[in-house]
């Protein structure tokens, strides 16, 4: 198991410096430059900035200089807003994201399993269509749309719920539910395609033959069975959580990753795109190792080698 | 000796998309108490149904037709009961405990993602007033008297650790854990090696000595009854064509499939059975069954009579019946045709 993990690490960081090489180059070639706006009128000006980012030099340079200020923990400061450093953006923005991420996962975690369950393994008919056309919704409009409604209906006309910010708890449910709506489908669509699959097993059969009441069959043999492709899917989820939501963030006004990664495209700001960048691919290589840590503790039959 | 089990006129129905699949036809029979029975077809024959429909185990889309189930002299037939939920709630107290199913497939049967504690401890905690512990020291017990080493190691591994044949004891221990009255084996040693297949058998045949308890044998193997049933019910096309004692099945048989399957066995020391005499022909279409003699298709001996009319039960003895037109006195003047 440990020696797993360290294995994983490394290949991680491979994986990561292919991530941030392939990032940088591409960035590079893309035609704008974060030193061609309002401020960079001059001539003299522009050469100044130039000198004092590097960008006089060969890309390569350029790319060996990045790397060895990151060895170093330095990400850069921001190009465009001058004093501002990378590690300043994230530190501030990743708090924001996270809390809301993980109150959505919880959210669509919950909601996704209940939801998948019922539908695999009720006998009335009608049961499974509500859920799986939830499901159908979340999967199929697009998460703008839902989070517009959502601030229309229940903001606006309603006024049951703030829209506005992170101020109190209250301000979370608008926005963790236009986050987590498409997980919730993914995750009660394979819950219930899952269940159907582990409730047709023999082991299903010996647990009820012991005398075993069905809901305890259901709860004590089918649910951890059934989770082995949830858990697969769930995992990469909060990652993809935590790196922020440009949209919901946009409309609800949060000041979260997901605006400063976009802006920072946006503005061709290459330190700040590429410190977004490794940090993302840091949370979503750790997310993959949780996950199959996770897998393997609750199906005994997966060797971590 | 009075009946451990009764089986009257069951009869079990599958709905497909294809249509109504009859796979249990108006079965009586019945088990005595310390009796093991021995139940003989080949797949798809009704065996595993019949069995299935009196623990009330049936897949989602079967259910009982008709018929008494008497467990002890209680009906537990799902027809005997006003609602699901009831005939669910007396179930959950009778499997389990009154009896016990032990299964064809170690591989499957087993839970992967629990332990072995977890599983053989369930059916004690269920039916019994035990803390976990006891459970557990009980537990333990039954894996040593299956013949498991080291139990109080083992019970913490998980079902992919054991070999199939340690698996299958686990099985066994599970519908032994509460002292059942009634243990019905489905092809207990169809997924084992021969030689493990010995000592499962040896172990089945020494709990009926031991707890006094009524054994069903379900099997396609006539080898493996011979050895241990008292009684032996032959089942095809979803009914039983004959029954008697093991002496009469195999020292007289009546019916064609009975003496079909007979020759089946072969028997390397005697001259005439050194050569293999296959059953030619494929068991019957359970979704288009008339109401004639399901083994006409394949019977050396068939006459008019077998495709119109389902055959009596002719009685040999106080034990021994089958269901065959040859049998009718009138066929036996030769008058049938």
């Amino acid at each position: 198991m440990g020696k797993y993990v360290v294995k994983r690490i490394l290949i991680g960081i491979i994986t990561l410096f292919v991530l941030s090489s392939a990032t940088f180059f591409l960035m590079k070639a893309t035609p704008g430059s974060p030193i061609s706006g309002e401020k960079f009128k001059t001539a003299e000006a522009r050469k100044a900035a130039e000198e004092r980012y590097n960008l006089d030099k060969p890309v390569v340079t350029q790319y060996a200089l990045y790397l060895e200020g990151v060895a170093q923990g330095d990400l850069g400061e921001s190009m465009v807003h001058e004093g501002r450093t990378v590690t300043y953006y994230i530190g501030n923005g990743f708090p924001v994201t996270a809390k809301l991420a993980f109150v959505a996962f919880i959210v669509a975690v919950t909601v996704g399993i209940t939801l998948g369950t019922t539908a695999a393994l009720s006998r009335k008919k009608w049961v499974n269509n509500v859920c799986m056309f939830i499901a159908t919704i979340g999967v199929s409009v697009p998460s703008f749309l839902i989070a517009m409604l959502l601030v229309v209906i229940f903001g606006v006309n309603l006024k049951m719920f703030p829209f506005i910010g992170l101020a109190t708890p209250a301000h979370y449910i608008l926005p963790a539910l236009a986050l987590s709506l498409y997980p919730i489908s993914m995750i009660s669509r394979l819950t219930r395609s899952s269940m159907l699959e582990v409730m047709k097993q023999d082991y299903i059969i010996l647990a009820r033959s012991k005398g075993t009441p069905y809901k305890k069959v259901i709860i004590k043999h089918a649910l951890k069975n059934a989770m082995l492709p949830v858990i697969t899917y769930i995992g990469p989820m909060f990652a993809f959580l935590l790196t922020g939501s440009l949209v919901v963030e946009t409309i609800f006004a949060i000041p979260g990753l997901g605006s400063s990664f976009v802006t920072s495209v946006m503005d061709r700001d290459y330190p700040l795109i590429m410190g977004m960048t490794i940090f993302l691919g840091i949370l979503i290589i750790s997310f993959n190792l949780i996950t199959d840590i996770v897998s393997a503790m609750v199906d005994p039959r997966i060797k971590l080698k | 000796m009075s009946a451990m089990l009764e089986i009257k006129n069951l009869s079990t129905e599958f709905s497909t998309d294809n249509g109504t699949v009859q796979a249990v036809r108006d079965v009586s029979f019945e088990v005595q108490k310390g009796e093991i029975l021995g139940i003989v077809g080949e797949s798809g024959s009704g065996k595993s149904q019949t069995m299935f429909s009196v623990m009330g185990l049936l897949a989602g889309n079967g259910r009982v037709a008709t018929g008494e189930i008497l467990l002890d002299g209680k009906n537990i037939s799902p027809l005997a009961f006003k609602s699901e939920k009831e005939y669910e709630d007396t179930m959950s107290d009778i499997r389990g405990n009154d009896m016990a199913m032990i299964f064809q497939d170690p591989m499957t049967f087993l839970n992967p993602v629990l332990t072995i504690e977890t599983q053989l401890t369930e059916p004690i905690l269920n039916h019994n007033n035990v803390s976990k512990a006891e459970a557990r020291q009980r537990a333990i017990e039954l894996m040593a008297k299956v013949g498991i080493p080291s139990p109080e190691s083992r019970i913490k591994q998980y079902p992919h650790q054991f070999s199939g044949g340690m698996r299958q004891r686990i099985i066994i221990a599970i519908a032994l854990a509460c002292n059942p009255k009634l243990i019905i084996a489905d092809e207990p040693t169809t997924a084992l090696d021969v030689t493990i297949q010995a000592q499962v058998l040896d172990l089945i045949s020494g709990l009926r000595d031991e707890l006094d308890s009524s054994i069903i044998m379900i099997t396609h193997d006539l080898g493996v009854v011979a050895s241990l049933c008292d009684r032996i019910a032959i089942m095809y096309g979803g009914k039983i064509v004959e029954i008697g004692t093991a002496d009469e099945i195999f020292y007289n048989p009546q019916h064609p499939y009975t003496k079909g399957l007979l020759s089946c066995i072969a028997n390397p020391e005697d001259k005439e059975k050194k050569e293999l005499h296959p059953i030619p022909g494929s068991p019957p279409d359970l979704l288009n069954l008339g109401d004639w003699c399901p083994f006409v298709d394949r019977c050396e001996k068939a006459m008019k009579v077998c495709k119109m009319k389902m055959p009596s039960q002719e009685v040999y003895s106080d034990t021994h019946q089958a269901s065959c037109w040859l049998s009718h006195p009138l066929a036996k003047e030769g008058k049938g045709e």
